[in-house]
């Protein structure tokens, strides 16, 4: 059976959003020719459509952190039993809370095949809503078990009410030969000056492919942070669509991926500055050993009506091998004038007189390279202001960190 | 017995021949400069020494007084060098952006001391430690907390080169122009420090084309390096008649 055929004979008539179903059924996996999926073929890693399969499994460990509220997912399904927060099951009651609200986040990666996915399956959809200021941030575990390669989905939608301030890691792991093929959601819609960061730190096992499709409608005065950072699987993609609705609503979208062996990392970013008065600021950094690839595509809309913006976008990459590559792509379309865009993109080496420096003052080569390329990825880190969200992200950087071999 | 024997040294840079055969002893408690024209090869003299991947030495052997025991050094990695006591203060010292400069010393100083089995510090112990060495050298605990050299002037980066050689305390140091680009003031600081950590334990080679230097720090010899050999050798007074003859007629000479 062709992939369609597989999805629509598996999802037709019971599908979460029949609309979505369709336009899948229509388009496929996307493929080189869409412009956006140029440099990744996901169709090569694409199990069996098999619903049945995506049963969880029991939660191993959970050691809880005090300095956090848990949230647990296995294999995309809620572990209300160990989670401290409630989140509800996404369904015709609840629904018009979120998407009824604000039917324009429904245009968020409206065209993208994979997101389609995600709104045509109805199982492991669900709303969490944020109220007040969080008096610690939210670590969301995701964990995925299948020795076999086996789907798992699941969309969580995010209400961040007026005022309220949520930091929200959601961390994604696998055991090393779990062949789990993921394609979630995380999708927000921002209230009036609400705050909400949200952190995804993947560290999934060498066998599993991951698509994370990021959606934030952000309205007036509020501010969205995304943190994108890319250390396992062997391929992640990363589909990340902000829309910036309201004056003065601001946002970041910042990434990090640290590759080996022949991991593949693709971030797709799209930031719509649909208001005046918006700002966005983007950082991407890539660490590529080995036969590794990172890829990072960027576009910034801004519309007519929308003066005064400000926003830059960096992508730097460090290759640490001949046979590792980077490829970026920086798109700008600005309709507006009164407009300050900065952007660039920069591909290099380690430096040799940087490295030799450590060397003379005593340090192997080796270490001199790994905390040169940890000096490079710690940029981004910084930029994450929760101070208690920002030294767990370094530990598991520093943890995690790729072995690297000088050639 | 001597830190340092160097004997009829040839090396070369991607396949250009530099030292085309240099003779050099070093014994503890001496101190050495080493003069010469720009481009006669003393930078690359020195990096050679302290074993700088990219020059390749064809003949000839450099030997280090290690424990006691003069070692040809010539196929150790520039760390293994460092860990053995040679220490180099960069003509053009090294900006690293994303590693603060204490940080970036205490890397160095725990792979010294995990070398000689020694305790390591831990941040707060190599600060206190760090801290000692700043008033000799007239610098500000702000400096440890900058990345390295990012942003320093001229005699900032020379002055924490010599920072670093304090805190390493090795018994082999080169320091190529270390003097170039100071003010008197800094001058007198860098050779406050040079000569507050000479002992008869520990030598210098100074690279350097001010004999000015000199007034502060004494040499015992002063070599005059030439397209790639030492074409004169003598003591402190052989700087002077440098500085007011020039070079012309050493070579001359050495025709
Ligand atoms: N990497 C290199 N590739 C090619 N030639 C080099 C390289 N490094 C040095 N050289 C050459 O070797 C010669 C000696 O250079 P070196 O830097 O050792 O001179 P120096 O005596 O330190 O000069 P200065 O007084 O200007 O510092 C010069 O002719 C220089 O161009
Ligand atoms: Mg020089």
């Amino acid at each position: 059976m062709s992939i369609q055929e597989q999805v629509k004979s598996a999802l037709s008539g019971n599908a979460f959003d029949e609309a979505s179903l369709e336009k899948f059924i229509e388009s496929g996996l996307p493929t080189k020719k869409n412009e956006l999926w140029k440099y990744t073929n996901i169709e090569k890693y694409w199990p069996e459509f098999d619903l049945a399969s995506q049963a969880p499994t029991e939660l191993s460990s959970v050691d809880k952190d005090p300095n956090f509220s848990h949230i647990f997912f296995v294999n995309g399904q809620f572990q209300a039993n160990e989670s401290d927060i409630a989140v509800e099951v996404l369904n015709e009651s609840n629904r018009d809370r979120f998407l009824g609200a604000k039917s324009q986040l429904k245009e968020l990666l409206a065209d993208e095949p994979v997101f389609n996915l995600v709104e045509s399956q109805a199982k492991n959809q669900y709303l969490l809503e944020l109220n007040g200021v969080a008096d610690k941030p939210v670590i969301i575990h995701n964990v995925y078990s299948s020795k076999v390669a086996k789907h798992s989905s699941a969309h969580l939608n995010v209400i961040a009410n007026a005022n309220s301030e949520t930091t929200i890691i959601e961390s994604h792991t696998s055991d090393d030969d779990a062949q789990s093929f993921i394609n979630n959601a995380t999708s927000f819609y921002l209230k009036g000056n609400a705050q909400a960061t949200l952190i995804k730190m993947q560290t999934l096992g060498a066998q599993t492919v991951q698509v994370q499709n990021i959606r934030a409608l952000v309205s007036r005065d509020a501010n969205f942070e995304s943190f994108t950072i890319d250390i396992g699987a062997k391929l992640s993609r990363n589909n990340i669509s902000i829309r910036l609705d309201g004056e003065g609503a601001n946002c970041c979208a910042h990434g990090l991926y640290t590759l080996q062996n022949d991991q593949q990392s693709d971030t797709n970013s799209f930031i719509h500055h649909n208001r005046p008065h918006t700002e966005s600021s983007q950082l991407y950094k890539g660490i590529m050993n080995d036969k590794s690839h990172g890829i990072f595509t960027g576009l910034i809309r801004v519309e007519k009506d929308a003066q005064l913006i400000n926003s830059d976008q960096l992508n730097k990459n460090l290759l640490l091998s001949k046979g590792a590559h980077a490829h970026s792509r920086p798109q700008l379309e600005i309709y507006a004038d009164d407009v300050k865009c900065a952007h660039g993109s920069t591909t290099g080496q380690m430096s040799d007189d940087q490295v030799f420096y450590f060397e003379a003052r005593g340090v192997s080569r080796e270490k001199a390279q790994k905390l040169l390329a940890q000096a490079f990825a710690y940029d981004v880190i910084l930029k994450i202001k929760n101070k208690t969200a920002r030294i767990y992200a370094q530990n598991i950087l520093e943890q995690n960190f790729i072995a690297l071999k000088s050639e | 017995m001597s830190i340092l024997k160097v004997e009829n040294l040839k090396a070369s840079v991607e396949g250009n021949e530099i030292l085309k055969g240099i003779n050099l002893e070093v014994k503890p408690g001496e101190i050495h400069a080493i003069m010469g024209p720009n481009g006669s090869g003393k930078s690359t003299l020195s990096k050679v020494i302290a074993g700088h991947p990219d020059y390749e030495v064809t003949d000839g052997s450099i030997e280090l007084n290690i424990n006691g025991k003069m070692q040809d050094i010539a196929e150790l990695e520039a760390y293994e060098r460092a860990r053995d006591g040679v220490f180099l203060g960069f003509q053009y010292p090294i900006e690293v952006p994303g590693v603060t400069n204490i940080g970036f010393m205490r890397e160095s100083f725990n792979a010294l001391c995990e070398h000689q089995g020694a305790d390591l510090m831990d941040e707060e112990e190599f600060r206190t430690f760090v801290k000692t060495k700043l008033p000799t050298l007239s610098m500000s605990e702000e400096f440890l907390d900058r990345a390295v050299n990012e942003g320093f002037s001229g005699g900032e980066k020379k002055k924490n080169e010599i920072l670093q050689m304090l805190i390493m305390n090795p018994r082999l140091a080169l320091l190529d122009e270390t003097d170039s680009g100071l003010d008197i003031d800094a001058l007198k600081i860098v050779a406050n420090g040079v000569n507050s950590m000479k002992s008869k334990f520990n030598s210098f080679i100074l690279v350097t084309h001010y004999q000015r230097l000199l007034d502060y720090i004494q040499p015992d010899f002063v070599h005059v390096l030439y397209k790639g050999k030492i074409i004169k050798s003598g003591g402190k007074e052989l700087a002077l008649e440098l500085e007011k003859r020039g070079y012309d007629w050493l070579i001359e000479e050495s025709k």
